[in-house]
């Protein structure tokens, strides 16, 4: 149905100049900013103060005077501009971006470090005056046909940043599914430990941390045991981070046992001395979090 | 062919030698004892220490057994001939196997009873189990995490304050058996140890915890990689061919009657 409907004769040219002009990561504005929902179990404030609650679905948009200023076009380079062959993708993904403001020093620190699981902070000079992000908790669907008449603005200052941004929206969606009492036992209390250090604290226990990953034995819906693997980029993590991490392996190791499963000690490696077998083989653990 | 259930007292030859059979015959190794002769008993004996006991018949456990040691070495195998030995007769039996990798779930062994928080193990109980499960002395023990003979005595009395060091020592061993108990049994876990060329177990002995624990990682935290081998993907970004816009006959497209509003909050807040 959907390809049926696609012309590519009728592709206007105004279009693919336009997308042309574009790259995952850059910056439109005024986006539209519209959901589907229903009124009678309404989560989202909009949802529940105008809703109709006699309808079981229902088409929302916010009215652009409240809406955020711009948006992130998040879908991937290739498919936004399809240089190749017949284009086939009449619609991008764009996230909204706003400001936010009153963040605590932790708060700060979190997305500072690309550490918040659902934003990440513009950092172009443009953006540098205050704490301005982009948060993919929602993603519209936007035909290409809207960038006609629009120009990118630059939302990071290095390639880098930019490249950053493309593993940060594939990882949201690059989540193994693993056993609920693997979270409860190892990989929460993990997580948790770390979000609750303050920022200084957090900064060493993550000091030359380049990834932490799980390795798990079995089922991974069902594991019997599991080891963590910290690695460091070039060099190994310092002496004072491993004894940190270290500490915390009898705590952990007491709720896996507890959990029937067994918790070997951390390995520790590097980007270069790790296998690829034991990289692909085990599970990177995000440390990414909420902001509160 | 239906295989005799492990409660069968028609076959009394020994488990041992049906697993000595499967070593030939699985990996035409000799240097790999899946499980050496005399570790699991026998089939048709009623002796409840064996792990074919618990198991609800004896073709299903062989399967079992013989996937997870297959996948804890990083490999698979379609079939597999065994050979079963009875005073009388000598059978041999083909078992095929592909369809079991994906459904190995669930541990083989009950030799390992899930603890709640309120059993938590001290170092003394942790020591204890330990020599149990590998069938040592704490002389041995001793050797094998270095810490000293005295200090698992001491660790019984009342008010005991054992070393944070030693107890993370004893702990760390106590984590790698206890992963083999979970996953192959007491005896199943005392075979893997001593299995291959370089056993962990000559590793343990020498104290090289380090090492051992590398080769526990090493075979036993095997994953399935999923990426797909290079000729098994498409040269290029492929498209479904599917015909362009359809001309003429095609109806045109309809937009739903409702129409989306912008709305605002009111000025609640």
């Amino acid at each position: 149905m959907i390809d049926e409907w696609i012309d590519p004769r009728a592709w206007p040219q105004a279009v693919q100049d336009a997308t042309a002009q574009f790259e995952q990561g850059d910056i439109v504005e005024q986006p539209p900013f519209f959901y589907v929902a229903t009124a009678e179990y309404g989560i989202w404030r909009l949802t529940r103060e105008t809703g109709d609650t006699s309808l079981s679905s229902e088409l929302f948009e916010l009215d652009p005077r409240d809406a955020p200023p711009m948006g992130m076009i998040t879908t991937e380079t290739c498919d936004l501009v399809e240089e190749d062959g017949q284009p086939r993708q009449p619609w991008i993904s764009v996230a909204p971006v706003y400001e936010l403001a009153n963040l605590d020093t932790n708060n700060l620190s979190l997305l500072a470090n690309n550490r918040v699981a659902y934003m990440r902070q513009l950092t172009a000079t443009r953006f540098s005056g205050s704490m301005w992000v982009a948060d993919v908790r929602i993603e519209f669907p936007i035909e290409k046909s809207w960038l006609v008449g629009k120009h990118p603005v630059q939302a990071f200052q290095t390639p880098e940043e930019r490249a950053d941004l493309a593993v940060f929206l594939s990882r949201r969606r690059d989540r193994p599914v693993l056993a609920g009492q693997l979270h409860r036992s190892l990989l929460t209390p993990m997580r948790r430990w770390i979000e609750c250090k303050r920022p200084q604290q957090r900064g060493q226990i993550l000091a030359e941390v380049a990834e932490v990953r799980v390795a798990i034995s079995g089922n991974p819906l069902d594991p019997d045991g599991a080891s963590l693997i910290v690695l460091g980029d070039k060099e190994h993590v310092p002496e004072a981070v491993r004894q940190a991490w270290d500490a915390k392996w009898s705590d952990w190791q007491a709720k896996m046992d507890e959990a029937d499963m067994a918790l070997l000690p951390h390995k520790y490696a590097t980007l270069d001395s790790l296998s690829a077998r034991e990289y692909l083989e085990s599970y990177r653990v995000p440390l990414e979090f909420a902001i509160h | 062919m239906t295989m005799p259930s492990s409660s069968s007292s028609s076959f009394t030859g020994g488990a041992s030698s049906n697993m000595y059979a499967l070593r030939e015959s699985v990996s035409g190794r000799t240097d790999i004892d899946i499980l050496p002769p005399g570790e699991f008993g026998e089939f048709g004996n009623a002796n409840p220490a064996t792990d074919l006991e618990f198991a609800p018949s004896a073709e299903d456990w062989l399967k079992r057994a013989i996937c997870r040691f297959d996948l804890t070495f990083g490999r698979t195998t379609n079939s597999v001939t065994l050979f079963f030995f009875s005073d009388a007769d000598a059978l041999s039996y083909r078992l095929r196997l592909d369809d079991l990798y994906a459904n190995i779930v669930g541990p083989l062994s009950r030799d390992y009873v899930p603890k709640t928080s309120a059993d938590a193990l001290n170092p003394a109980d942790l020591s204890r189990q330990l020599c149990d499960w590998l069938g040592i002395t704490y002389d041995q023990l001793a050797t094998m995490t270095g810490v000293s003979r005295a200090s698992f005595f001491n660790w019984r009395r009342p008010g005991s304050n054992p070393s944070p060091n030693s107890v993370q020592q004893v702990q760390r061993l106590h984590a790698l058996v206890s992963l083999l108990v979970k996953r192959f049994g007491v005896r199943g876990a005392r075979a893997w140890l001593r299995s291959g060329e370089q056993p962990v177990w000559d590793r343990l002995t020498a104290g090289d915890l380090d090492s051992a624990e590398d080769n526990a990682r090493q075979h036993l935290f095997r994953q399935e990689v999923s990426s797909a081998r290079y000729n098994e993907l498409p040269l290029d970004e492929e498209k479904l061919d599917v015909p362009a816009v359809a001309t003429g006959s095609s109806r045109a497209p309809r937009r739903a009657a409702r129409r989306p509003t912008k709305r605002r909050i009111g000025p609640s807040d």
